[in-house]
C-alpha cells in the first residue's frame, strides 16, 4: 500500500484523471457562466448607477441652470469627486453653451461640441450619456457625464481573481477527494492485478485475490479465483498424468534397454559364432587335413609295399597316431563347440579344491618335470565347476609343458572393485572381481604375440618339440567369457610367462582381502 | 371658454403693445429676469387653497411701471403652473390688488412697498422686487447685480409666512437675508 502511495498506477492515473477532467471542465465553465453573468449584469449596473447619478447631478442643477449660476452648476459638479471614475461632466445651458465643466479647468474643447441628447452608452473604454436637464415640463440644459470603466474592470479583475482562486482552490480539493476515493475502485482492481502478476510470474496457483466489495470488481474477483482453482486442479491432473506417463516411458526404454542388450548379446554370440565358424573352415581345411594327409600317404605306402610286412608294421603305426591325433582334434573342436551353446547353472567353486584336484591329476607329470606349484589361499568364486576347472588344467598343462628348466608356478589372488584392481578396458566396473595371477618360470615369448595365443589353432612352436591342438588357450579364452570375465598375458622369451585373470567375484569376499 | 380665452389674449397682446408703444424698449436685463420669474414657479410650490379650482389661472402680478415690455409674456405663454395656466396682470398703483400668486413690486418707494406688503399679509402671494432694501422690508426674492450677473436674495422667514414652499435648490443659488 505504501508503494501506492509513492507510485500511482495507471488505473489510478486514469481514473483521477477522469474525475479531475470533469469536475474541472465542470469548474470552469460554472466560473465562465458567473462571469458573463456577472459582467454583463455589472455593465449594467454601472449604466444604471450613472444614469442616477446624472439625474442626480441634474435635479441638483436645475436652480442653477434656471436661475443662471454657473458657479452653482460649478458646485454641484464639483461633488462628483467623490466619485473617481468621473473622468468628464458638463452642464449646457438652454442655447447649448457650456455652462460649468467637471473637472476644472478641463479644456471645453474635450467636451461634445454641438450637444444632441443621447442615451447612456458604452464607447472607447468609456461610458457617456448626454441627458436633458428639466425641472417639471421644461427643459433648462443638458448634462453630459463621462465615467471610465476602470470600476468594473476592477470588480470584473477582482471577480476573476475570485474565480481563479475558487476554481483552484475546488481543483485542489477535487484532487484530493479523487486521490481518496479513486482508491475504492482502483484499490481492488490494483489487488487484483498483483495477484495475477504473482500467478503469471511465479507460475504459483495457490496464491487468491482478496475481495473488497460486493460489486462487479467483486464478482471479476470471484471469478479469476475460480479460475485459479480449477488451473491449479488442472496442474495437478496434468502432473500426475505426466509423471504417469515419464513413468510408462521410463519403463518402456528400459525394456527396450533391456531388450537391446540382449539383442547386442545375440549379436555378439553370433558374431562370434560366425568367427568360430570360419575358423572350423580354417580348421577343417589346414589343420585336420594335415593328419589326413598323413593317413593317405603312409596308406598309399602300405598299398605299394603290401608284399613287404616288415615297413607296414611302422606305416601302420603312423596311420594310428595320426587317426589318434585328429580324433583328439575333432574331440577339442566339439568341446570348443559345445562351450559357446551349453548355458550351465553356476554354483560356488572353491579355487582351492580345483587347484587341489588338477595337482593330483597332474601328479605323475609334476614328479616326471620336477615341478614346483605354490598357492596363496584361493577365493571362492561363483562359476561353472567343468569350465574353471578346464581353465585351470589347461593353464598348468601348458606351464608345465612350455619349460626348459624345473618348472615352478606361482597362483595368487586379489579380489577387488573395479576402481581397486587395473581392469581391462571391456569388462563392466560394476561389481568386484578376482584377480587370478597364473606366473611360470617357462619358456616365454615375445611379446607381440601376446594377442595371438588365444586365437584357436595358433601355435608358436612346431608340434615335435611341444606338442597339442592349438586349442587350448582358445578354450580358456572361451571359459572366462563365458563367467563375464578377462583374460590377459604378458610374457618375457626365456623369463616366463603370467597370465591375469578377472572373474567376478562375490563381494563379501572383499573385506578379507582388501589390501587396505 | 376657447373664445373667451382668445379674446382674453388678444386684449393681453393689445395692452402689452400699447406699453410698448407708450414706453422706452426695456432694458436687456428684463429679459433674463422675466425668465427667471417664470422659473420661480418651478421651484416653488404654492398651497391648494391658492387656487379657486384645478383649471384658475395661475396669476402674476406686476405693480407699478412694466419694466419688462413683452418679454414676460412671451416667456410664460402657454406655460402653466402645474394645471394652472399662468396670466400676467398689470395693477397700476394704488389700484386695489386682486388675487394674484406672484407679484412683481416695482415701486420706488420704500414706504408704497410696504402698503403692498401689508394688504398681501396673510395671502399666497409670492413677493419679488429690485430695491436694495426689499426682503428686509418684507420682500421675498430681491434681484441684485454681481459681476454683471443677476443674483438673488431670498428671505426665507417672509416666504414661510406666506405658507409658499421654496425649494432648497432655489435657496442653494440665492443669498439668504440674515434675519
Amino acid at each position: 500500500m505504501k508503494g501506492n502511495k509513492q507510485k500511482t498506477a495507471p488505473i489510478q492515473r486514469q481514473l483521477m484523471r477522469v474525475i479531475l477532467l470533469t469536475s474541472g471542465v465542470v469548474l470552469l465553465l460554472t466560473c465562465a457562466a458567473l462571469l458573463i453573468y456577472e459582467y454583463i449584469t455589472f455593465r449594467q449596473t454601472v449604466k444604471n448607477q450613472l444614469i442616477m447619478l446624472g439625474e442626480i447631478i441634474a435635479a441638483n442643477s436645475t436652480a442653477a441652470l434656471a436661475f443662471d449660476s454657473p458657479q452653482d452648476a460649478q458646485e454641484t459638479l464639483h461633488a462628483l469627486r467623490t466619485n473617481p471614475h468621473i473622468v468628464a461632466a458638463c452642464l449646457y445651458d438652454k442655447q447649448g453653451m457650456l455652462f460649468a465643466t467637471y473637472p476644472l479647468g478641463m479644456p471645453t474643447a474635450r467636451f461634445p461640441q454641438s450637444p444632441q441628447p443621447f442615451e447612456y452608452r458604452f464607447a472607447n473604454g468609456y461610458l457617456e450619456g448626454l441627458r436633458p436637464v428639466v425641472q417639471g415640463r421644461k427643459q433648462l440644459g443638458l448634462l453630459y457625464l463621462k465615467s471610465d470603466l476602470k470600476a468594473m474592470d476592477e470588480r470584473f479583475s477582482r471577480y476573476t481573481l475570485l474565480a481563479a482562486l475558487v476554481v483552484g482552490f475546488s481543483f485542489g480539493l477535487a484532487y484530493l477527494l479523487s486521490r481518496r476515493l479513486q482508491r475504492t475502485i482502483s484499490q481492488p482492481i490494483l489487488a487484483l492485478a498483483q495477484t495475477a502478476a504473482i500467478v503469471s510470474r511465479e507460475h504459483n496457483y495457490t496464491v487468491r485475490a482478496t475481495k473488497y466489495q460486493e460489486d462487479e470488481i467483486g464478482l471479476l474477483t470471484d471469478a479469476f479465483n475460480y479460475m485459479l482453482t480449477q488451473i491449479d486442479q488442472q496442474n495437478t491432473e496434468i502432473l500426475a498424468l505426466n509423471q504417469q506417463l515419464e513413468e510408462k516411458i521410463k519403463a518402456r526404454t528400459n525394456q527396450l534397454e533391456q531388450t537391446n542388450t540382449e539383442l547386442t548379446l545375440v549379436n555378439s554370440k553370433l558374431v562370434k559364432s560366425n568367427q568360430d565358424l570360419e575358423q572350423f573352415a580354417y580348421v577343417a581345411s589346414h589343420d585336420l587335413q594335415e593328419p589326413l594327409r598323413k593317413i593317405q600317404t603312409f596308406a598309399e605306402l602300405v598299398e605299394t609295399s603290401l608284399n613287404d610286412a616288415g615297413p607296414i608294421q611302422g606305416y601302420v603305426g603312423k596311420i594310428r597316431t595320426s587317426a589318434e591325433r585328429m580324433s583328439a582334434l575333432i574331440k577339442s573342436v566339439l568341446y570348443y563347440s559345445r562351450l559357446s551353446n551349453v548355458d550351465q547353472a553356476f554354483t560356488d567353486i572353491d579355487l582351492n579344491v580345483v587347484v587341489k584336484h588338477i595337482q593330483t591329476d597332474f601328479e605323475l607329470l609334476f614328479q616326471d618335470k620336477k615341478a614346483t606349484l605354490l598357492t596363496m589361499d584361493l577365493p571362492v568364486i561363483p562359476g561353472i565347476p567343468l569350465q574353471i576347472n578346464q581353465l585351470f588344467s589347461n593353464l598348468i598343462s601348458n606351464a608345465l609343458k612350455f619349460s626348459d628348466k624345473d618348472p615352478l608356478i606361482r597362483i595368487s589372488a586379489t579380489v577387488g572393485t573395479a576402481n581397486q584392481l587395473n581392469l581391462p578396458k571391456n569388462l563392466a566396473t560394476d561389481k568386484a572381481y578376482v584377480e587370478l595371477v597364473i606366473e611360470d618360470n617357462g619358456i616365454g615369448f615375445e611379446t607381440h604375440y601376446a594377442d595371438k595365443i588365444f586365437t584357436i589353432f595358433q601355435r608358436l612352436h612346431g608340434q615335435q618339440k611341444y606338442p597339442g591342438t592349438g586349442i587350448g588357450l582358445a578354450l580358456c579364452k572361451k571359459i572366462v567369457e563365458n563367467h563375464q570375465g578377462a583374460i590377459t598375458v604378458s610374457s618375457e622369451l626365456g623369463k616366463g610367462t603370467t597370465f591375469f585373470i578377472y572373474l567376478p567375484a562375490y563381494s563379501t569376499n572383499l573385506n578379507t582381502t582388501d589390501p587396505a | 371658454m376657447q373664445m373667451k380665452k382668445y379674446i382674453t389674449w388678444i386684449l393681453i397682446w393689445l395692452s402689452g403693445l400699447a406699453l410698448a408703444q407708450a414706453q422706452s424698449p426695456p432694458a436687456p436685463e428684463f429679459s433674463i429676469k422675466s425668465v427667471f420669474i417664470y422659473n420661480f414657479t418651478q421651484f416653488v410650490e404654492w398651497p391648494a387653497q391658492a387656487f379657486t379650482g384645478p383649471d384658475s389661472p395661475f396669476i402674476i402680478g406686476i405693480v407699478g411701471a412694466n419694466p419688462f415690455g413683452t418679454y414676460l409674456l412671451e416667456t410664460v405663454a402657454g406655460e402653466k403652473v402645474g394645471s394652472h395656466p399662468i396670466q400676467v396682470h398689470h395693477f397700476q398703483e394704488g389700484t386695489e390688488l386682486k388675487e394674484c400668486h406672484l407679484l412683481y413690486i416695482n415701486l420706488p418707494d420704500s414706504k408704497k412697498i410696504k402698503t403692498v406688503l401689508t394688504a398681501l399679509s396673510h395671502r399666497h402671494t409670492l413677493t419679488v422686487g429690485d430695491t436694495p432694501f426689499f426682503t428686509r422690508e418684507g420682500g421675498m426674492i430681491r434681484f441684485f447685480m454681481r459681476n454683471n450677473k443677476i443674483r438673488l436674495e431670498i428671505n426665507p422667514a417672509t416666504v414661510r409666512a406666506a405658507q409658499l414652499t421654496i425649494s432648497s435648490k432655489l435657496l442653494n443659488v440665492a443669498e439668504i437675508t440674515a434675519q
